[in-house]
């Protein structure tokens, strides 16, 4: 998988979303006052959801293995932190697939990230696989069957929102630059 | 773990990163004890503010979306006098200051979206805050212990909003409480660094932990 231009290129990113499942669209922090129910949905139908989110995760586990011997002091030691959060995701929302009757993804036999040999670079890109995560849950969340899965899902949006925040102040950055926590899609 | 390097791109193989992960993991734990970082439920040390922790549940109790929009307008004007408390204590550093200044000012963005949602439904928004939530606020005598009774009111935050997302039925009610929650969860990380404890103890941030 070229991460990179999925990342970098908004089509991209869109396409891969769609086909996995998950439309990238949404997130406005504004309230509108268009009050559509979280429509009814069947348990299989979370099956592609996760699938895309687990998709994610395994991507932000390659990347934090493959970052994180070019990180140094406090920040390597958090980054080994987050990679073993993602992997924890991962296998949560795995377990959930399973007893959806589905078949969880597995990470892909190749993840192609730009070259990055200094730490702004790494944590430049984690951050970006940060923010996409963040949008693509806040856009699935509501599509998710159960009130325990959405929970779930804004659990973990929380937590890689937190990994956003850290890494941003890591860069220099504002680490909290919006009461509303959008990502980029 | 198969990291290979091309000429212009690095190229993780196999899959592999899982093995990666648990040797990682055990490597990662003993740094960060070393580091004076510690983890989940280890962190969850004496609260200073115990009933915060007793009415945690308050929020989430309140059945339907108008009654939660209520109740999470409540709490975000708690906080937003919690911080404006905290900024006229004097007992913060100006680096601290400035934080809480731009939470209280997110706390406030919250609580106006939340009230325009209100609204929306129908609603009248509230515009009290919780007493018994501030009640400790005069006790408290130094920095450490503002910082520490943010933590304790941030965590309770993203704990009523985590349990609110098993009953909220509005899509787009969901996707600003998540959006919401996770900047709570953010306001957390800064006033954990502050603290010199470990910013993102949890991989599920459910609130369960004070972190």
């Amino acid at each position: 998988m070229d991460v990179q231009r999925v990342l970098r290129d908004p089509l991209s990113r869109r396409r891969f979303f769609r086909a996995s499942g998950v439309a990238v669209g949404g997130g406005s922090a504004a309230f509108l006052t268009a009050c559509g129910d979280a429509k009814k949905k069947e348990p299989s139908a979370d099956v592609d959801i996760l699938n895309s989110a687990i998709d994610l995760e395994n991507m932000a586990v390659a990347a934090y293995t493959a970052g994180a011997p070019m990180l140094t002091g406090d920040v390597r030691t958090l980054a080994r932190q987050f990679l073993s959060q993602e992997k924890d995701h991962a296998d949560a929302l795995s377990q959930v697939v399973l007893q959806a009757g589905g078949r969880p993804v597995k990470p892909k036999s190749r993840y192609d990230f730009a070259k990055f040999s200094t730490q702004q670079q790494v944590l430049t890109m984690v951050a970006m696989l940060e923010n996409v995560a963040i949008a693509a849950y806040i856009d699935a969340l509501p599509k998710l069957s159960s009130g325990d899965l959405r929970a779930t899902a804004a659990s973990i949006v929380t937590d890689e929102a937190e990994h956003l925040a850290v890494i941003t102040g890591a860069l220099g950055h504002p680490q909290v630059p919006a009461a509303f926590v959008v990502g980029k899609k | 773990m198969g990291v290979a390097e091309r000429s212009e791109r690095l190229r993780v193989e196999d899959g592999a990163a899982d093995t990666a992960a648990v040797v990682e993991l055990e490597t990662s734990r003993r740094d960060a004890m070393r580091l004076g970082l510690t983890t989940g439920a280890a962190l969850v040390g004496a609260c200073t503010v115990p009933a915060l922790l007793s009415v945690r549940n308050a929020f989430a109790a309140a059945d339907g979306d108008g009654a939660i929009l209520s109740s999470a307008i409540v709490l975000e004007n708690t906080a937003v006098a919690a911080y404006e408390a905290a900024v006229n204590s004097r007992l913060l550093d100006p680096k601290v200051t400035a934080v809480a200044r731009l939470f209280r000012r997110h706390e406030s963005e919250h609580a106006d979206a939340l009230s325009a949602a209100l609204k929306g439904l129908g609603g009248s928004p509230p515009t009290a805050t919780d007493p018994r939530l501030l009640a400790p606020l005069h006790r408290l005598r130094s920095q450490a212990a503002l910082l520490q009774f943010a933590i304790e009111l941030e965590t309770m935050a993203v704990a009523a909003y985590y349990e609110a997302h098993r009953k909220l039925r509005d899509t787009k009610l969901l996707q600003t409480g998540a959006q919401i929650m996770a900047a709570e969860g953010q306001h957390l990380v800064v006033l954990r660094q502050a603290l010199k404890r470990n910013p993102a103890p949890n991989a599920f941030e459910t609130g369960k932990r004070s972190g």
